[in-house]
């Protein structure tokens, strides 16, 4: 009935009051009533209830999602195109005092330790960074505004997963997820086109292991609205780019699928020409016309093969039409390849 | 087969399903077809129900989940089985410890088709509607994925639009806004037909018989192509089993106690006979049905 799906590990990294429960709720809200083709739900029910409670919460009295306790919450999403399934995305949320606190010995918390077993093993890590801070210390370039933003232990940890990564296991992609983006442009006063690259540069500082160029990182600003009441007089609710981080993580899965798909296609058309020259052989062959054991077994085996390989095609092709499409919605953002920055 | 009604309290299904059963007790049905009530009682209820509403006394909310089972007849043939399935509004808000939460989410995961309700007056001002319209949306989307390629009908019903003005174009625009996430999302599908109907079920009823009709056509053609898929899989492990009956192989069967090709070949003809039995009932109603479905608002 359905399709294989490819199914992604997601971890957020960020600090109490950054912004990731709010985030992971606004993009959850905005997609569940689709933006653009896509969509997603989550497959449970009762989270889905809960999660889109909490927005209307916020939507009518501005009041944000409760910091998240000791017990990690977690979430499998389902992102879609219209009704065609793309991506499913077990995410999991978590209290973000978690970062600074022991993993090891008598003081161990028991999420911190689920949280750094659990990067580990992450296909896609989304670097929550405040952008309310971040705007602070591009207006004042005060290195202890740059401290607020707290970013070492993230960087550290970020570090040690990719030093850590079992041999065999991809490395996961990246998504510096700057959250409270409005407040950036606020905050120093400039306009949002001037002032984004030198919060790039900000990130690049902050953040030095998702520029490796062994990685892919994104990096992206989002917004929920006009919510700060510090820097507003008016609360308005106009997410932004929300959708952008699941793109992002379909996106760079799919490329490195396709990459693999390309070289086993290769083996599946050398595989299909060998059974192809076997099947011709015997038929060429004098004896040829007494082994019809032989034959059939060989002609099943050539059938099997053209088979392999013709659906290997199929799926690559749809693979690659899927990502020309995904790779058409982050043209606007900038993406870090191989180190470089990219728009 | 199963029908689904979705919506939220007082959106009017239950209001929607006596009347509509009332209708369908025309002396010469609609287009020839007619419904009769599987256990007699309901059909009371129903009909009681539809006198009280002409007499302007509208049925209380559902508290309980109720199934109906109807027969579809033609030409007063019985064609098809059906049950209409009824829920109190809050179970789409209630947590899966709730019996009828998880009945709710069982039954539409398994739905022939899907008659979502909401009231017109509500969504054009009531900023909470948008709220339910979510939750609406949402349990149709994981209802659809759980049927994957299955051809699934889907109606939007839009209730009380005697309470608004339907003929104004941008009215009916604002009834339809928050529902294109999953009118958009059907479209670029082949296997979900939809319809968008407006629907007067008072006094004066209006539309009644477009939800239960589009849904059963779609669903019976649903149902006609799985046999035909049915008969043609048969066919061919049929046909399979043939070539491969040759008399060394019928040897080694027989030897090692498995069933012979020709054995194999056997059943799935039977099999295939079988579906097309159940098949040709369904061909007529079914194109008959559609017949009946004339100026609906298709997507």
């Amino acid at each position: 009935m359905h399709a294989v799906i490819p199914e992604i590990t997601v971890t957020m990294l960020g600090h109490s009051k950054s912004g990731k429960t709010t985030f992971m709720i606004g993009m959850y809200n905005m997609l569940l009533s689709g933006l653009t083709d896509y969509m997603l739900y989550a497959t449970d029910a009762d989270q889905d209830l809960e999660l889109i409670a909490q927005w209307e919460k916020l939507c009518e009295s501005s009041e944000l999602p409760k910091a998240t306790t000791e017990v990690p919450q977690y979430y499998n999403f389902v992102f879609t195109r219209g009704l065609k399934r793309l991506l499913k995305i077990d995410w999991m949320d978590y209290r973000g005092g978690t970062l600074l606190d022991e993993t090891s010995g008598a003081d161990a918390k028991r999420d911190a330790v689920e949280l750094h077993a659990r990067l580990t093993r992450s296909d896609c890590i989304y670097a929550v960074l405040d952008g309310g801070l971040l705007g602070d210390f591009l207006a004042s370039r005060n290195p202890a505004d740059l401290m607020k933003l707290r970013a070492s232990r993230m960087s550290s940890l970020i570090h040690r997963t990719l030093d850590q990564r079992p041999v065999g296991r991809p490395l996961p992609s990246f998504v510096v997820l700057i959250t409270k983006a409005d407040l950036i442009a606020k905050r120093t006063g400039k306009p949002a086109p001037d002032v984004m690259p030198e919060a790039v540069k900000a990130v690049q500082r902050l953040l030095t292991p998702v520029f490796d160029p062994q990685v892919t990182t994104l990096i992206c600003p989002v917004r929920i609205g006009r919510i700060s009441e510090e820097d507003y007089d008016r609360y308005e609710i106009a997410p932004q780019w929300v959708e952008k981080p699941f793109i992002f993580s379909l996106y760079n899965y799919l490329t490195e699928q396709i990459a693999d798909d390309q070289q086993l296609i290769g083996r599946l058309a050398d595989r299909d020409a060998e059974a192809a020259a076997q099947l011709s052989k015997l038929r060429g062959s004098f004896l040829g016309a007494f082994r019809a054991g032989k034959d059939r077994e060989l002609a099943g085996a050539a059938d099997a093969a053209k088979r392999a390989y013709g659906e290997k095609q199929t799926a690559l092709r749809t693979n690659q039409n899927e990502a020309e499409r995904l790779a058409a919605e982050l043209d606007d953002v900038p993406i870090v390849r191989h180190g470089k920055l990219s728009f | 087969m199963d029908i689904v009604m979705l919506g939220h309290s007082e959106a009017g299904k239950t209001t929607y399903v006596s009347l509509m059963y009332k209708e369908m007790q025309k002396r010469w049905g609609v287009g020839g077809f007619r419904l009769r009530a599987r256990g007699r009682g309901d059909g009371d209820i129903l009909l009681a129900n539809a006198k009280a509403i002409s007499g302007g006394r509208y049925p209380d909310a559902s508290t309980q989940r109720s199934v109906y089972g109807f027969v579809l007849q033609h030409r007063r043939s019985d064609v098809f089985d059906f049950s209409w399935r009824d829920y109190r509004g809050g179970a789409l808000r209630a947590m899966s410890d709730d019996r009828q939460a998880r009945e709710l989410r069982a039954d539409l995961a398994s739905a022939a088709a899907i008659v979502v309700f909401s009231d017109a007056r509500r969504l054009l001002t009531d900023r909470a509607a948008a709220a339910e319209v979510k939750i609406l949306i949402s349990n149709v989307h994981r209802a659809l994925d759980a049927r994957g390629d299955l051809p699934t009908p889907l109606v939007i019903a839009i209730t009380k639009c005697d309470l608004v003005d339907y003929r104004d174009d941008q009215t009916r625009k604002a009834l339809q806004v928050p529902f294109l996430p999953i009118i958009e999302a059907a479209r670029s599908t082949g296997n979900v037909q939809g319809a968008i109907v407006p629907l007067i079920c008072g006094p004066r009823p209006k539309n009644v018989k477009a939800p239960i009709l589009f849904a059963l056509a779609h669903a019976i053609s649903g149902r006609a192509e799985q046999l035909r898929n049915e008969i043609s899989r048969h066919e061919a492990a049929a046909r399979q089993a043939d070539s491969l009956n040759t008399f060394g192989r019928w040897v080694s069967d027989k030897w090692n106690g498995r069933k012979t090709q020709g054995e194999i070949a056997r059943e799935h003809r039977v099999a295939a006979l079988r579906e097309q039995a159940a098949l040709r009932p369904l061909l007529d109603p079914a194109e008959q049905l559609k017949k009946l479905l004339t100026g609906l608002d298709y997507f």
